[in-house]
């Protein structure tokens, strides 16, 4: 029986308390992905990015090195066992970096591991000191902080892999003194997460990227494995690699606590103001304008775009069923010239099936262009069309998120969507949609005397004294205008009724005038 | 067996082979006890099947470090064949001869 004597606890502790401390983070700069991590991986310690062929392991880590370079003055070295450094200069010219550049300051390293060049033959024993001097070298030639190994796991193609499962033990260890902060990158497998479980060894934080189709679209997904000592965002989150490189979206609900305003912000049409409170809608609240096909709901986003570009205002219009092309021949029937809003330069469109790629991707490209064109508005023209990617309940929650983020921006946000008080009893998530807006136009169609009549009301409007009244809809070349009902002795006129009869009276404004016939 | 018939040109060539000079370069890291032993092993496998037409040259990757990116040198010890053509590489201690005659194609 041996007893732990009290100067050997001490040194336990002073151990713990050493790990604990020293857990610092290296930001990747990888946008979105510090803030899923909270800050990053662990500086000078190993992390593992696993992932499938195609999922995005070296532009991961090519652009945790140059991002390294760029943002945080970090030089970086990238040791690839797989391509070739001339590929990998094309795919970082790609991105925008001028690699040859960043070679002659000595910002970075590229080496090209040869494995599988030479057949070499085993005779006893072995370690691969090589690979260590290598890289000593290469973290000498340029001061590295970041370190890359680009499918570290090509090395066990023609070595014995219980031996390097050992040296990379060692390897590890011995990186962890030199003060770098490395990613090792691994093929995922079956039985352990990589194939050749290096995850026993480099266990501080493991990320896997993983390339999944579902319903024939192909989506991106990163989820943190592991992260010791950290707590970090537990959920698949969907990314992007384009040409800005890679782009993590976090759908991580945001708090409620969004500051709100109470200025106002014309709808563009006089006769939708005078129901709301004379004023329009609150700037940055959320807006639905609803109806079934052809009430006519594109004609009142491009009427509210006009008028936001009257005003001078950005307005993002995204637009998911209908090419811009399209739109701008259908409006000028009703007097709006969009390619004269688009030459003024306060419109952008954003236009794509919605099949084309998934949800979450397609807003985050919407987010993208909103941080980089700054808009007031943004309009989703319409949302019942992303209605057809992923179940119901997975869209609800990415527009919840969505529409969270564009608001805490102070963004206003219009939706059109063909959701009616019959669609909502038949598909709940059209009720879950309702309830994320905050103002809320439905338009009606409704048959009288066969003649089909559009009736417009403002279903909610939070925050504001709204009209109760029902309009009636006019679209005419002049535009949009809600009429205010009339009544005779006969009923009701409206639609074509109101050509041939005179009315008693015309209600101004207020639905208590109507009790006066 | 008396009456095989070996092709008198073939055993020529194989003479001819007999007479080739061999070039090797070993790499190892450091002075250590695996270096020397591989240094031994090397010496006694070179004098016994190669007496008198070899050359080697004994390379500290640690003093010449700019080797291993230049040669793609990952494990060591590491024994490379320079000559004759074509080249061949042998990793590890040198303790098993067998694969050395095979690889290095010693008559």
């Amino acid at each position: 029986m041996t007893t732990i004597t009290n100067n050997t606890k001490e040194k336990v502790i002073d151990k713990i308390i050493n790990f604990e401390e020293s857990l610092i983070k290296a930001p990747t700069g990888i946008k979105g992905f510090d803030e899923i991590t909270f800050g990053g991986i662990p500086r000078n310690r190993p992390t593992l990015v696993v992932g499938g062929i195609g999922s995005g392991k070296t532009f991961f880590s090519m652009q945790f090195i140059l991002k390294g370079i760029t943002d945080f003055n970090e030089p970086g070295v990238f040791m690839t066992f797989e391509e070739k450094a001339n590929e990998l200069s094309t795919n970082v010219s790609n991105l925008g970096y001028d690699l040859k550049k960043l070679m002659v300051d000595n910002k970075i390293y590229l080496e090209h591991l040869q494995i599988g060049q030479y057949k070499m033959q085993e005779s006893g024993k072995y370690n691969i000191d090589g690979l260590f001097v290598r890289i000593e070298e290469a973290i000498k030639r340029t001061g590295a902080k970041r370190i890359v190994f680009d499918s570290l796991d090509r090395l066990f193609s023609n070595l014995d892999t219980t031996l390097l499962k050992s040296e990379f033990k060692r390897l590890f260890f011995w990186l962890k003194e030199k003060n770098v902060t490395a990613v090792i990158t691994a093929e995922s497998g079956f039985t352990y997460i990589t194939r050749l479980g290096l995850e026993e060894n480099v266990a501080d934080c493991v990320i896997e990227l993983s390339n999944r189709i579902v319903n024939q679209i192909a989506t991106r997904r990163l989820r943190i494995l592991k992260y010791r000592g950290s707590n970090h965002a537990n959920n698949e989150y969907p990314f992007i690699i384009d040409k800005n490189g890679l782009f993590v979206y976090p759908i991580i609900s945001q708090s409620m606590d969004q500051s709100v305003s109470s200025e106002r912000i014309s709808s563009g049409i006089l006769t939708l103001d005078e129901m709301l409170e004379n004023k329009g809608f609150f700037i940055g609240s959320s807006i639905l304008i609803s109806g079934t096909a052809g009430t006519g709901k594109t004609s009142f986003t491009s009427t509210f775009l006009q008028s936001l570009s009257n005003a001078d205002k950005k307005t993002i219009y995204c637009a998911f069923e209908e090419s811009p092309n399209q739109i701008n021949r259908n409006m000028k029937s009703i007097g709006i010239d969009i390619k004269k809003i688009n030459d003024t330069g306060n419109l952008l469109f954003y236009y794509a099936r919605p099949t084309i790629q998934n949800l979450e991707l397609h807003f985050m490209a919407i987010q993208e262009k909103i941080e980089k064109f700054n808009p007031s508005v943004v309009i989703l023209d319409p949302i019942t069309n992303l209605m057809t990617e992923g179940p119901n309940s997975d869209v609800r929650d990415i527009l919840t998120k969505f529409i969270d983020h564009v608001k805490t921006k102070k963004i206003t946000i219009m939706l059109t969507g063909a959701i009616t008080l019959g669609s909502i009893s038949r598909v709940p998530s059209d009720e879950g949609i309702s309830s994320m807006v905050d103002t809320w136009v439905m338009i009606d169609d409704v048959e009288i005397e066969y003649e089909r009549i559009r009736f417009v009301y403002v279903m909610k409007s939070r925050g504001m004294n709204h009209s109760k009244e029902v309009r009636e809809l006019k679209i005419s070349s002049e535009g949009i205008s809600l009429l205010p009902i009339s009544r005779n002795e006969k009923g009701i006129i409206v639609g074509s009724k109101r050509m041939k009869e005179t009315p008693l009276l015309v209600s101004q404004n207020n639905s208590s005038t109507n009790h006066k016939i | 067996m008396s009456n095989t018939y070996i092709n008198p040109k073939l055993t020529e060539i194989i003479e001819e082979y007999k007479k080739e000079i061999y070039s090797f370069r070993l790499f190892i890291s450091g002075d250590t006890v695996v270096s020397r032993r591989t240094i031994i092993n090397l010496n006694l496998f070179l004098n016994k099947h190669l007496e008198n037409r070899y050359s080697i040259d004994i390379i500290d990757v640690l003093l010449y470090p700019e080797y291993t990116a230049s040669e793609d040198i990952i494990t060591l010890p590491l024994l490379i064949k320079d000559k004759p053509f074509p080249e061949a590489r042998v990793t590890g201690d040198m303790s098993n001869t067998d694969v050395m005659i095979k690889e290095f194609l010693i008559v």
